[in-house]
């Protein structure tokens, strides 16, 4: 199964943000984390995602640094800072909303396994 | 061959920053990405260059990011991708460049300390010494910029300051031939001397000249958009307070426009530098829709004067729209060379460029056969001295490009050989020049 562009750019911020608050990362690692948790149904392409962390670093809420990895190279690590917490909060709830909606709408009804 | 997976990714790198504005934060960024990518798929069993294929291929290029973003996403997202990090002014900066601007403009009041106006008995000294007003500004900042040695700096000054004597202390009769040549080649002088400044102490590189060239391409295009606009601001407010009946011709052009044709280096200079991706786009491309048109024009110039058996130079003055146009194909061609990689190889881009160059030389061959028979029968002027000597100047110019991009195309070797000699023949401009400010006056009676 794949997802429509729509809602895998709508859910690009989210997912970005709460994964960057259980662990620091770089671009590649992201891309095959959210690969890997969505069972392959959300694969980003590179295209997408540096604007989008370019983008959250702009407003503040992740931060970048440069490190060295195990491989020895120069690697653009992204972490969430305070600001970016607050706003998964508020991103959080308002999924939330959106889930329990959907929900009570009888969307997620037939819940007979995929 | 041996597959050099080192070298591949340098072409990659190279040509992602020369067909994007990426800076090199995201360029580093992008190739350890890359890196990931093929180390993982060297890991399931591929071949290194097969895993480069198919990691640049995955990354896709930075061109097809913004076109996938542009759909993916109504809020422009893919713009971020491409706003430099510093593209916001800084008010530093913008407060520096301000004085700047305003000091350019205080020091072409200095004329009025000595009683001369801008009328047209004053005209042509302001003429002349239009370039000493905004060159040792930029020559000051770019020195500082540099770090220049304190002992060049000191000589690059007293070649201004001789100069500037020169300009002020020689006798011109006012509207003379010779002060006109002057006040045409003194700039020219002065933005070799800029070049010195911006190239600070790697001047002997090849790369920092040509990065000058560059820079003079795209200072020339700001500075022409800055003077359409201002031309335009100018006219308006002329215009509406004629409409309400305040005299404005006058305090217009001496204060208004006045600054404004000297802020304007000074300003185009800080843009170049400041929104590079601006214009660095808009060039190449600029170049490569006209430089097929001047070849066709050329070659069928070429075709006429053939048939019609007429000599080229029925016009005595035909010698100076020739200069004209040797000028525009050594500037067009240099320029479009500047913004392409040192180390590309021979293509169809460089095959136009020849054929300009070859139909560029021949012209002027032409022409040069015409007139030199008849020079002595014009009897020699300043202005025909000059004009002959930037024709031979830019002909040799156009023989030593033609000969190194020979060269280049036998041996398929890159552009850096073309640039060394480039880079090296600027000094017969700046001694043409230096002869055409410093001598040609008083060898013909400043008249």
């Amino acid at each position: 199964m794949t997802i429509n562009r729509d809602l895998v750019a709508a859910s690009a911020t989210p997912l970005l943000l709460a994964l960057l608050d259980t662990e620091e990362s770089y671009g590649y690692r992201i891309i095959q984390r959210i690969k890997e948790s969505s069972n392959g149904a959300i694969e980003w392409s590179e295209g997408m995602l540096y604007p989008v962390l370019h983008r959250l670093e702009k407003r503040g809420l992740v931060s970048s640094s440069w490190k060295v990895s195990e491989q020895g190279r120069r690697r653009k690590y992204y972490a969430l800072t305070q600001k970016g917490r607050e706003e998964l909060q508020r991103q959080r709830r308002e999924w939330l909303a959106v889930q329990g909606t959907l929900h009570r709408i009888g969307f997620m009804a037939p819940a007979n396994g995929e | 061959m041996e597959f050099d997976l080192e070298a591949e990714i340098a072409a990659w790198r190279d040509a992602l920053q020369k067909a994007n504005h990426l800076d090199t934060e995201m360029i580093q960024e992008l190739e350890d990405h890359l890196r990931d990518e093929i180390e993982s798929l060297v890991q399931t069993g591929l071949r290194e260059d097969e895993a480069l294929i198919i990691g640049i291929r995955r990354l896709g290029n930075a061109r097809e990011i913004g076109r996938e973003l542009a759909h993916v996403n109504s809020d422009k997202l893919w713009k971020h991708l491409f706003e430099p990090p510093t593209a916001d002014l800084n008010p530093r900066e913008v407060a520096w460049i301000v004085a700047a601007a305003l000091l350019a403009a205080f020091l072409g009041k200095i004329p009025l300390l000595f009683g001369v106006s801008l009328n047209d008995a004053g005209w042509d000294v302001y003429a002349r010494n239009a370039s000493l007003f905004v060159a040792p500004i930029l020559m000051v900042a770019y020195v500082l910029k540099s770090g220049y040695r304190p002992a060049r700096g000191a000589v690059l000054f007293a070649a201004v300051i001789s100069a500037a004597l020169a300009t002020n202390l020689y006798p011109f009769r006012p509207g003379s031939d010779t002060s006109l040549l002057l006040a045409l080649h003194l700039p020219l002088l002065m933005w070799l001397g800029v070049g010195l400044a911006y190239c600070g102490d790697e001047w002997q590189t090849v790369r920092a000249p040509v990065d000058f060239i560059r820079f003079t391409g795209e200072f020339f295009l700001y500075s022409v958009l800055i003077l359409c606009g201002g031309g335009v601001l100018t006219a308006l407010i002329a215009t509406f307070f004629e409409a309400i009946d305040i005299p404005s011709e006058s305090w217009v052009i001496e204060y208004v426009a006045f600054s404004g044709l000297l802020a304007t280096p000074v300003v185009a200079a800080y843009l170049v530098e400041k929104k590079r991706s601006l214009i660095e786009n808009l060039a190449p491309v600029l170049a490569r829709i006209f430089i097929p048109l001047f070849v066709l024009m050329m070659i069928g110039y070429i075709a006429a004067v053939l048939i019609q058996q007429k000599s080229i130079v029925q016009d005595r003055d035909m010698l100076i729209v020739i200069d004209v146009l040797l000028l525009l194909v050594v500037g067009m061609v240099l320029y479009d060379l500047s913004a392409r990689g040192e180390s590309e190889a021979f293509s169809f881009a460089h095959g136009l460029n020849i054929s300009l160059i070859a139909a560029a030389i021949l012209i002027d061959a032409i022409a040069l056969y015409g007139i030199l028979g008849r020079l002595s029968e014009y009897g020699f002027t300043p202005n025909r001295v000059a004009a002959l000597g930037e024709n031979v100047l830019l002909l040799g110019n156009l023989l030593v490009l033609g000969a190194a991009y020979v060269r280049m195309a036998r041996a398929g070797s890159g552009l850096s050989h073309l640039w060394l000699w480039q880079v090296r023949y600027f000094a017969v401009y700046a001694a043409w020049f230096t002869f055409v400010v410093f001598a040609l006056p008083p060898l013909f009676g400043f008249r």
